[in-house]
């Protein structure tokens, strides 16, 4: 690409975070004293290392073998987070249920934001019946609810972890089709992409190396947050016994499971319920100070 | 409604008379007021077609069958609507003569004619009742007299008395059931002849009834019924404490720590004929081999299933029917024994199973089922089997195993499955055994099918002898005990019923059915 046009690229598009590494991100939060923001990445990166450690720290036999032996155990040395009502181990059992839900979650956002993102470029790039019809497709999926949307797709092909993570992708794809087809749409007629088409760029090539990575910076965004409603929508679902099916520990089905000891048992439920709420606030607190440190207005009208 | 006494018949009546006479006031009693909550709202208030639990236990307080037990202990069947009856030497002809001078809430005389249209009414194809293939045995009903009826079976009918004690074979008023015309309208207005008059029932509200003055028996002590469904285990602790209930079913175990110490409250603890057990496919590997199922039932640890899970509230099985079950055997509990397990799996399959077993359960249905069958699960990867697991919501459960599907190993939708949880509640000993053992039984899910157990069967439904008809079932409960099982029995359930302090004179039947004619409240 000419260095006049990324030049031109980087004036009509303000997109601050194009080709600048993470660390940006990280003086961002520190110079702009965003504690908040920092302390919630500090956790999502304490218990994606947690879980990518797990398996090291507690074997697959620990997590699932039933002892009532040891039943409904309170928090102490060695089991630091006590035991639930059939014996686990807690902490085990919230670690490896980490890894459960980060799987699920980073697996139906990488899902549903590649078939998404490819059809809102498409159809936001090109404007003809096919993609119109696309787009009502679209519009007809968000007019669900996207828990049912979910609920539906489990019902039909079955509970295990792979079908949660497809069913959570295609119940968020289409947010993703909308979301990405009106900046495309808007690229499309810059001068830049005139341009590359005057000088006999094709439509492909054009899409791949100037449409897609200007909206590189939406789609980080939108993956963060995006991150945090698989978490809920998929802990939801196993909430509802459509998660994987026991003994697979998963956040929402523990969370299920020990509601009845709620009055006895704290400990049974505050464990996962915790890890959930944190989970879940941190990556809403991330995916907002990631916003506006991509989107400069934003951080002008906050600061 | 203190002013007004019934027919003087009943020593308290007379003492209460005096009572209130020595205290100088005639009607200054206040009125009584039970209130229930239960776990699930009513269906139906129709005797014919009810099946549920909670709606039995309304029924059971608005009428009379002809005959019915004479207690919880279900020893003997006594009088109800019928004063006497006798048998025709053939075993052919039932003649009960019933009580005179009975009427129904609405007026109605209590006759012949109207036995006979309730026993027509609950066996015909318009109504189609879930419960009629229970009356398959009558021929005809006659009402010979106004005070006589006779019923005619097609064979010596053993179990007749049985099935006619039953909530399903109560009497309903045949003007009522007229006036509500032909559906299911009548479940909404109920009239029959028992110690409470039906007066309104607001569906997820309350249903209400108040004491019959005209009651041919004892009146009931308490002038007021109040039912009320509570869906929530705690809110319905939470409606004991606060007085705004006095009985409640169904307490949860990990709930009956609260009654503990309490002075707002009491538990009372009750056998029940509920069981609850995983039944076996016998029709594909594994559970075909009869080593494996008895294998599976030593790997359990039941005592540890009672005391952790159920946290005691619960027993540990000795037969396949419980405390409260009629004609129960007991046999010495399966011991837990892993190795002895993994013995008899060695020896089906020499190199271990390695298909996979699938086991079903419900969520919610049964006192902490989906803990249970998890633990059961845990137990037998313990002994070398690999699983899958899958939780079910009950309605599709249920659609889900009961699926006709001909010629597929039990015939039915549980085919899909090796193992699932059920449980069941009947007290009545040929309808439990005959549903879960008969070949070919629409309800015998696992696809047993056994020359000894279809005969012991067949021998009981033609022997007139009670005692030896009893004896005929031990030795079906003994022979699945030890010989073929078709289930892993789990737990025997107890009934954990709260009651606000002072209430008193509450009947429960194993069959989770609860009387409330001799219970009585303390001042609010």
């Amino acid at each position: 690409m000419p260095k006049a046009l990324a030049l031109v690229i980087d004036t009509v598009i303000p997109s601050p975070s194009a080709g600048r590494p993470a660390r940006g991100f990280l003086r961002y939060l520190t110079a702009h004293r965003r504690w908040v923001a920092l302390a919630s990445l500090l956790v999502l990166a304490f218990i994606t290392v947690g879980a990518l450690v797990a398996p090291w720290l507690y074997d697959w036999t620990t997590v699932t073998q039933v002892d009532l032996g040891r039943a409904l155990l309170p928090p102490h040395a060695g089991l630091w987070l006590g035991t639930d009502e059939l014996g686990r181990d807690l902490l085990g059992r919230v670690l490896w249920g980490a890894r459960i839900t980060l799987l699920v979650a980073f697996g139906s956002v990488a899902m549903g934001m590649t078939v998404g993102v490819s059809l809102g470029a498409i159809c936001g790039f090109y404007s003809n019946s096919a993609t119109g019809a696309l787009m009502r497709l679209m519009d007809f999926m968000i007019a669900f609810p996207r828990t049912l949307v979910a609920i539906i797709v489990v019902a039909v092909v079955g509970n295990s972890v792979l079908s949660l993570t497809v069913a959570i992708a295609i119940s968020t794809m289409p947010i993703y089709v909308r979301f990405f087809a009106a900046p495309v749409r808007s690229l499309r007629e810059r001068e830049f992409v005139l341009a590359s088409r005057a000088i006999g760029v094709g439509d492909a090539a054009i899409l791949v190396r100037h449409i897609i990575p200007n909206v590189g910076s939406l789609i980080i965004v939108q993956a963060t947050t995006s991150l945090a409603e698989a978490i809920l929508i998929g802990s939801g679902l196993s909430f509802l016994g459509l998660g994987p099916p026991p003994p697979i520990p998963e956040w929402g089905a523990m969370i299920a499971n020990s509601r009845a000891h709620l009055g006895t048992n704290p400990h049974v439920l505050l464990a996962p319920g915790c890890a959930l709420f944190l989970v879940i606030l941190s990556f809403n607190l991330v995916g907002d100070a990631l916003r506006d440190y991509v989107d400069p207005r934003s951080r002008r009208s906050r600061h | 409604m203190g002013h007004r006494f019934p027919s003087v018949n009943c020593p308290l009546a007379v003492a209460g008379l005096a009572l209130a006479l020595a205290g100088g006031a005639t009607h200054a009693i206040a009125e009584t007021t039970l209130t229930v909550v239960q776990g699930t709202e009513i269906d139906t208030l129709d005797p014919a077609v009810s099946r549920s639990i909670p709606s039995q236990i309304v029924i059971a307080q608005v009428f009379n069958r002809l005959v019915k037990w004479d207690g919880p202990g279900l020893h003997k069947i006594v009088p109800d609507l019928a004063e006497s009856w006798s048998v025709s030497a053939d075993g052919t002809v039932w003649t009960f003569n019933l009580r005179k001078g009975v009427k129904f809430h609405d007026g109605t005389p209590c006759d012949a004619a109207a036995v006979k249209f309730n026993l027509d009414r609950v066996r015909s194809a318009e109504l189609g009742s879930p419960n009629r293939s229970f009356f398959a045995a009558i021929e005809k009903v006659e009402a010979t007299s106004p005070t006589v009826v006779t019923i005619g079976t097609k064979k010596p009918s053993p179990t007749l008395l049985e099935i006619l004690a039953e909530q399903w074979a109560a009497i309903s008023s045949p003007t009522a059931v007229d006036k509500a015309g032909l559906g299911r309208s009548y479940g909404r207005n109920p009239v029959g002849t028992g110690p409470y008059v039906f007066k309104n029932w607001i569906p997820n509200e309350h249903a209400e009834m108040v004491r019959n003055p005209d009651y041919f028996g004892a009146p009931a002590k308490t002038d007021r019924l109040v039912f009320r469904p509570v869906p929530e285990f705690a809110a319905r602790v939470i409606e004991l404490q606060t007085g705004n209930a006095d009985v409640a079913t169904s307490i949860a175990p990990e709930l009956a720590g609260q009654f503990k110490g309490s002075d707002k409250m009491t538990l009372q603890q009750a056998p029940s004929a509920f069981q609850v057990f995983f039944e076996l496919n016998v029709t594909k590997p594994p559970f075909d081999d009869v080593r494996v199922r008895k294998a599976v039932n030593m790997a359990i640890d039941r005592k540890a299933i009672v005391d952790k899970i159920l946290l005691g509230y619960g027993r540990v099985p000795v037969s396949s029917f419980p405390e409260g079950t009629q004609g129960r055997k007991t046999f010495a509990p399966y011991k837990y024994d892993p190795d002895e397990a993994r013995r008899l799996i060695k020896a089906a399959f020499p190199s271990g199973y390695s298909g996979v077993v699938t086991l079903w359960t419900p969520n919610g249905r049964y006192t902490k089922d989906r803990a249970v069958a998890e633990a059961v699960q845990g137990y037998l990867t313990a002994v070398g089997l690999k699983t899958d697991f899958k939780v079910w919501e009950w309605a599709s459960y249920q659609k889900a195993l009961y699926r006709a599907m001909p010629g597929r190993g039990t015939g039915k939708g549980s085919n899909e499955a090796n193992m699932w949880l059920l449980g069941t509640g009947i007290a009545n000993a040929d309808i439990r055994l005959r549903r879960k053992l008969a070949t070919g039984d629409p309800s015998n899910l696992t696809g047993y099918s056994n020359a000894t157990v279809d005969g012991l069967l067949a021998k009981a439904s033609e022997e007139m002898n009670y005692d030896k008809r009893m004896a005929l079932y031990g030795e079906i409960q003994r022979y699945v005990w030890d010989a073929e099982p078709n289930t892993i029995p789990l737990f025997d359930q107890v009934q954990l019923i709260g009651k606000r302090k002072g209430v008193d004179g509450l009947d429960v039947y194993s069959d989770e059915t609860l009387d409330f004619h001799n219970a009585t409240v303390p001042a609010r």
